[in-house]
């Protein structure tokens, strides 16, 4: 039997070479596992693994099927994989622990929800649980952080942290994540009339350990009251600095979205990464890649570390197109780097400093068309980074929109409703060309373009990077490609039958890799592009937790 | 004017969006319905207002459709809109919340958008 994949098995030279290639501060992996919502805190999405490779890859096969029951909204999960056990959630906060060499139901959780959970926005989709300490932690649908035993599915404890009445439906889309002892999550989007925290409870026991306000209590930042419905939502897992005993986790924008006429100031600290010490919520440092947002554009997105000329930088998309690199220790700019190839809303943006050069922002009263449009030049389905080629591969595309600013009054913004401040919005093309989307292959430092795949509509998946060399993307009609990450030649492709909105991962089990894709397409966002983009109307959503392996 | 009664709406509807709803006026709080809304432009235009800033996200720009089909072009039932703004709706993958906190008067300005939809030149 092969054990390329087996560390212990490994010869010497393809040793050494994992090993250089091993993530900073991750000696403690194994190989096999994906433990992580990003397999590890430097945020990759790189598995280790190489049985499945361009060799092989021809070869995958449909290993097991696991159906959470229940498809509202897809399945948009990262799975957590350790010691062999696929531990997932699926629409309404269903838990499942599965054999991940057999697809069998080892415990299934779902908590009793409350009703208020079918009267917001953002319903039924979490982005995954979070494993360690012997429990699987998840955040739910109405406010609750919940510690289940792993072995079980017991609860061990429950905490109610917001209560969706008085904040629009703040809610826990992403799993809660581990910082230590420290369990951590902000809540749902920047598109409610509400105050952003993020929370933090003591893992072990659930009892409140400190919350941090990213909306600044600075009146220069947010004038009068108007910080009270400034938005600032941590709606995506951070990541934790272990080297560091800090928390870096960014924030949405500010709100109302189009409409900052109420809200002079920098808005602080929206569309910001933050620097969280970590044992007592205190704010290290933090960089706002928007100041005084007025496009929509979060800085939730996903924050890469990487050594780079001796230090460790971290790269962050904003959803405004830009990609900015920033040293870990401090936030300071160290490149700045456009994703985007149409955007207008800025002239540019300043590479050494991150200053914004040129604002142009929507008017009231006038139509104007800005680009990227709100989804960002990529929705929030994370990029990958191989250390096997040095480059870091993620989705893109290339739309606008049309907007006019409008004033709208937050008191009257129901518990389902937006505080977006337009009175017109619509998805479009770009000037001169049509609406686009692609796959490509990044020097993250630098930006320098290697390679790059048109596809039909926008990849709302999270991409897979792996030692076998194999880039796996998702679409959103539900097929899956593999391709070779020198090259981008497509090596493989499979159709699930339904959109691709979660997080690809692989794993071993019992001396064979897998590859685990959850499929169901869900979310808000194919509604809102199908102006731009008319053949994703109507794609069919769905559930289903896919395994391949060679045989 | 249409009278307050109970009914019963089958309604079918392609895709995702199939659904058999029982209603009555006391569930719903449905009010007669106002037609003389569906030709007032300023209704239509508060609507159109109250669409782009909350029914976007899923219906698309002008109702062009999005995770849910179109709302251009439909020949649809005007109780049928309001029940379904008032109660939300729910069916396979997606479904919509209740929109209740809107008042009765706000909810048929949608209304009244929403059939001028189907009015389109384009139809």
């Amino acid at each position: 039997m092969k054990t390329f994949f087996n560390l212990g098995t490994l010869g010497a030279a393809v040793a050494a070479g994992l090993m250089a290639f091993a993530p900073i501060g991750a000696a403690a992996e194994n190989a096999e596992d994906w433990p992580k919502y990003h397999r590890t805190d430097d945020g990759w999405r790189y598995s280790p693994l190489d049985q499945i490779n361009a060799d092989t890859v021809k070869n995958l096969k449909v290993a097991w099927i696991h159906q959470p029951g229940d498809i509202q909204h897809g399945l948009q999960a990262t799975p957590i994989i350790l010691d062999g056990v696929v531990y997932y959630i699926g629409p309404n906060n269903n838990v499942y622990a599965v054999d991940g060499a057999t697809g069998e139901t080892k415990w299934h959780y779902q908590p009793d929800l409350d009703p208020i959970v079918r009267r917001v926005f953002y319903q039924a989709a979490s982005r995954g649980v979070t494993v360690g300490h012997g429990h699987v932690y998840l955040g739910t649908l109405d406010g609750r952080f919940i510690a289940l035993e792993q072995e079980t599915g017991k609860v061990v404890w429950s905490t109610q942290i917001t209560n969706l009445e008085e904040c629009y439906g703040c809610l826990f889309s992403s799993p809660p994540q581990l910082a230590g002892d420290i369990l951590y999550g902000g809540t749902t989007g920047g598109d409610q009339p509400q105050r952003g925290k993020i929370f933090a409870v003591n893992a072990l026991t659930g009892e409140p350990a400190w919350t941090f306000d990213t909306i600044s209590d600075d009146p220069e930042s947010w004038p009068g009251d108007t910080g009270e419905v400034g938005g600032g939502g941590a709606w995506m897992p951070g990541t934790y600095d272990e080297k560091r005993d800090a928390i870096i986790i960014g924030t949405s924008n500010a709100a109302p979205d189009f409409f900052g006429a109420i809200r002079e100031g920098d808005n602080k600290y929206t569309a910001s990464v933050l620097a969280i010490d970590a044992p007592t919520g205190k704010l290290n440092w933090f960089h706002q890649e928007v100041p005084h947002d007025v496009w929509d554009y979060d800085s939730a997105y996903e924050a890469v570390t990487l050594e780079h000329e001796g230090e460790d930088v971290i790269l962050h998309l904003n959803k405004g197109g830009f990609v900015s690199v920033l040293k870990k220790d401090d936030g300071s700019v160290v490149n700045v780097w456009p994703l985007s190839q149409t955007y207008n809303w800025v002239e540019s943006i300043d590479p050494k400093t991150g200053d914004l050069i040129g604002r142009n922002e929507a008017v009231e009263g006038e139509e104007k068309l800005l680009c990227p449009y709100l989804l960002g030049v990529r929705s929030w389905n994370h990029g990958a980074y191989s250390p096997k080629t040095g480059l870091w591969y993620t989705n893109a595309m290339e739309v606008c929109n049309r907007i006019v600013a409008a004033p709208q009054k937050a008191e009257e913004v129901g518990i389902a409703g937006l505080y977006l401040g337009v009175s017109v919005l619509e998805a479009v093309d770009p000037p001169g060309q049509k609406a686009s989307a692609r796959l490509d292959a990044r020097d993250p430092i630098t930006g320098e373009l290697k390679w790059t795949v048109d596809y039909e509509m926008p990849g709302l998946g999270s991409v897979l990077a792996t030692a076998g060399g194999i880039i796996f993307n998702g679409d959103v009609r539900g097929v899956v490609r593999a391709y070779n990450d020198e090259t981008g030649e497509e090596l493989w492709q499979f159709n699930t039958g339904s959109g691709i909105r979660s997080g690809i991962v692989s794993y071993a089990a019992d001396g064979k890799q897998y590859l685990l894709v959850p499929s169901g397409l869900g979310s808000h966002a194919p509604g809102f592009m199908a102006s731009a983009f008319p053949d994703i109307t109507g794609l069919p959503g769905g559930a289903a937790l896919v395994a391949f392996s060679l045989n | 004017m249409k009278p307050m009664f109970k009914r019963t709406l089958a309604v079918t509807a392609a895709g995702l969006l199939t659904a058999s709803v029982t209603l009555s006026a006391a569930m719903t709080g449905a009010a007669t319905s106002p037609e003389t809304l569906f030709a007032d432009d300023t209704a239509i235009a508060n609507g159109s207002l109250r669409f782009a800033q909350n029914c976007n996200y899923c219906h698309g720009s002008n109702g062009i459709g999005g995770k849910h089909k179109k709302l251009q072009c439909r020949d649809f039932k005007p109780d049928y809109v309001f029940d379904t703004i008032t109660n939300g709706l729910e069916g396979g993958a997606y479904f919509m919340p209740p929109w209740d906190h809107f008042s009765e008067n706000q909810r048929w300005e949608l209304v009244a958008f929403i059939l001028s939809l189907g009015k389109l030149d384009s139809c």
